[in-house]
């Protein structure tokens, strides 16, 4: 690997001038999108300005704004710091310590395919939002600059531990090994878009649109304005919609959950090495984590019913700084793990996990009680309040107690499924029926515990244990407060004592 | 329940006992009690003007006004005592909540920073809390508030000596 030097000031590939401009593409568009709603919508004169002016001068704006952040965008190195300026009209310094440096890795979307750039991410210690990129660089000049960081990140990082002794004991090279652990065939990507929880997939993509397609309510809603002002009946006709409305929702969904899946996870590659865990993938854009050994903080693992009838299992890596619980795009996730390859993973990082036997606690039937009344008994009051007071006739009351059956039975087996277990090393915590998760953290990456019990489980001698990591927090609800006691105390002893660093 | 894989027995673990814990300074309630007696003197006032008006009647809000400041003062009053904190060897917890208990341990080793704030009103009260971060996240972050504001900052001292052995 060429050496790199970063001691002036470096641009980007000049090509990067396109790759910003097409970033910033979508803001034109957007900053356009109103002056089409005054042209057509409002029928303004636009101060006798034409459309097509507004949109050469966006342009040109545009494309000039693209050259200037292209012109003012610097990366360089100062001492043990690295440095980006950015900004046109405001300009940004953003100095980043080597040693605070995360992982740097890769990614390329489809822009920057097209134009054989990469763009190389910069993720820092803290809060989420500490990413950086850089979006153009060539490919060899990327690879050296992530290498340079990479090493300039774990030398800085010796320092600080071991001061005086860095340059007399040289960086015991660590033997380089890789070890697959997945490769998702077409094959495998199609069963795994196929058994998505297309569900979900529907409903985000119907948030997204409804956000979108509101903005042109008028032009939408107008062919339909006859139907609608005949509006008896209206519930009728709705029901006779319902059955082709579901179709065109499943059809749509599944569609959907291909595609996404197909873009996401194409030729996803997974493997280990010694530095961590590596996760290639991506169609139209490819991404590169590399997570290293110390950020793992847990690993979690879930599945629906029809993977589990593959033996489906998604894999996600939970790594320190990602700290959000909801999706995050730095979120490692590998769909299509079959048991032989979780297991490979954690018998490489959580050895612990293989050791001792395993003590299992359940969760108290209070859990089944809190489900069945906030989930199933208030909404199925609150419709038969309302269907009464709407006076429906009794055809509209009669699946009601067949959703609280089935919610009695859902309820009930939830419960049954939340299990605590650990060897004295390694915590678990199994979780859901039709969505089973299962966790798995070994016990010195906890930061601390948390002990939670409310007046309704103090009368039934319960308690609530969350533990926190660096990686989000879990808990396991309703244990006897007997048990909850001695694994708080236990887990604050297993901290305590280790001289295993969290990260 | 017992791990016996483990060559150390559960019984020979130290415990975090109630009886570790101190309580926090009593003009801590008194300064709670003044900020809710600031609410309730603002809601009533307002609540009267309007039914001096004439346009609300006067036990419409008085009854649900009265009782939510009984129930108040009466969690306030009793949840003061669960209130309090405890610093071991290696160790500091927090527990507070009469309806909802929570305790909550921060091991020094994983503390990453400890700081000393002070609203308004403590400052009227020389109050103060001593706040301990770990990298979990805001949810698993100790504030131990109602300390005598000498008494905060030498805890403050304390606790970051302590945590700066580990790194």
């Amino acid at each position: 690997m060429s050496e790199i030097d970063l001691s002036t000031k470096k641009r980007q590939a000049p090509i990067g001038v396109a790759i910003l401009f097409l970033l910033n593409l979508r803001k034109a568009v957007n900053l356009f999108i109103p002056f089409l709603f005054l042209k057509y919508g409002a029928g303004s004169s636009l101060l006798g300005i034409s459309l097509y002016a507004i949109g050469i001068i966006l342009f040109l704006g545009f494309i000039a704004f693209s050259y200037f952040e292209y012109k003012n965008f610097f990366f360089y190195a100062v001492e043990d710091k690295f440095i980006i300026e950015r900004g046109v009209f405001r300009k940004d310094k953003t100095t980043i310590p080597f040693e605070r440096i995360q992982t740097v890795h890769t990614a390329q979307n489809l822009a920057q395919q097209l134009f054989k750039v990469v763009g190389l991410k910069i993720d820092t210690a803290g809060s989420a939002d500490n990413e950086i990129e850089i979006p153009a660089l060539d490919r060899s000049y990327a690879r050296s600059l992530q290498e340079y960081l990479l090493k300039k990140k774990e030398k800085d990082q010796k320092q600080q531990s071991e001061p005086g002794e860095e340059e007399t004991t040289a960086q015991p090279e660590v033997e380089s090994w890789e070890k697959p652990i997945l490769k998702l065939s077409i094959k495998d990507l199609l069963k795994v878009g196929l058994t998505e929880n297309h569900l979900r997939s529907g409903l985000i993509l119907f948030a997204v649109v409804n956000g979108y397609i509101w903005q042109f309510e008028e032009f939408l809603l107008e062919p339909f304005e006859p139907y609608l002002e005949e509006a008896e009946g209206w519930l009728t006709q709705w029901v006779l919609l319902l059955p082709f409305t579901i179709i065109v929702f499943i059809v749509v969904s599944v569609a959907f959950s291909l595609i996404r899946i197909v873009l996401r996870y194409f030729n996803l590659q997974f493997f280990l090495n010694e530095r961590g865990l590596v996760l290639k993938s991506g169609l139209l854009k490819r991404n590169e984590f590399h997570v290293p050994r110390n950020k793992i903080q847990y690993f979690k693992w879930s599945s629906n019913p029809l993977r589990k009838l593959l033996g489906f299992k998604t894999f996600v890596v939970k790594q320190a700084g990602v700290n959000e619980n909801r999706e995050d795009k730095r979120t490692v996730s590998v769909p299509g793990c079959k048991n032989k390859q979780l297991i490979d993973v954690l018998q490489e990082f959580y050895p612990e996990r293989y050791t001792g036997k395993f003590h299992r606690l359940g969760s108290h039937k209070l859990l089944f009680f809190q489900r069945f009344i906030w989930l199933v008994m208030m909404p199925s009051i609150i419709v038969t309040a309302s269907f009464y007071a709407s006076e429906l006739t009794w055809h509209y009351f009669a699946p009601i107690p067949l959703f609280v059956l089935l919610g009695g039975f859902w309820a009930h087996k939830f419960q049954r499924s939340v299990q605590f277990r650990t060897n004295g090393e390694v915590i678990e915590i199994k979780k859901g029926w039709i969505f089973p998760s299962h966790l798995s953290i070994t016990m010195y990456k906890l930061q601390n515990v948390s002990l939670k019990r409310s007046i309704f489980q103090r009368r039934r001698g319960l308690s609530t244990l969350v533990f926190f990591t660096a990686a989000g927090d879990e808990s396991m609800p309703h244990l006897s407060h007997n048990d909850a006691i001695d694994i708080y105390n236990f887990v604050l002893y297993k901290i305590e004592s280790s001289q295993k660093s969290w990260m | 329940m017992e791990f016996t894989n483990q060559n150390i027995e559960l019984s020979t673990l130290p415990e975090v006992e109630d009886s570790d814990f101190h309580g926090l300074e009593k003009d801590y309630l008194y300064m709670r009690l003044t900020a809710w007696g600031i609410f309730f003197f603002i809601t009533g006032l307002v609540f009267s003007i309007w039914s001096l008006l004439g346009s609300f009647t006067w036990w419409h809000w008085l009854a649900p006004w009265a009782a939510l400041l009984t129930f108040i003062l009466f969690v306030e009053i009793k949840g003061f005592r669960i209130k309090g904190y405890s610093i071991r060897e290696k160790d500091i917890s927090y527990k507070s909540g009469l309806i909802f208990f929570s305790m909550t341990s921060i091991p020094f080793n994983r503390i990453q920073h400890c700081e000393v704030g002070q609203g308004p009103l403590g400052r009227a009260f020389d109050l103060a809390a001593v706040k301990v971060y770990t990298a979990g996240g805001s949810s698993s972050d100790i504030i131990i508030r109602g300390l005598q504001e000498e008494r905060a900052q030498k805890l403050r001292d304390y606790i970051t000596k302590l945590s700066a052995d580990y790194e």
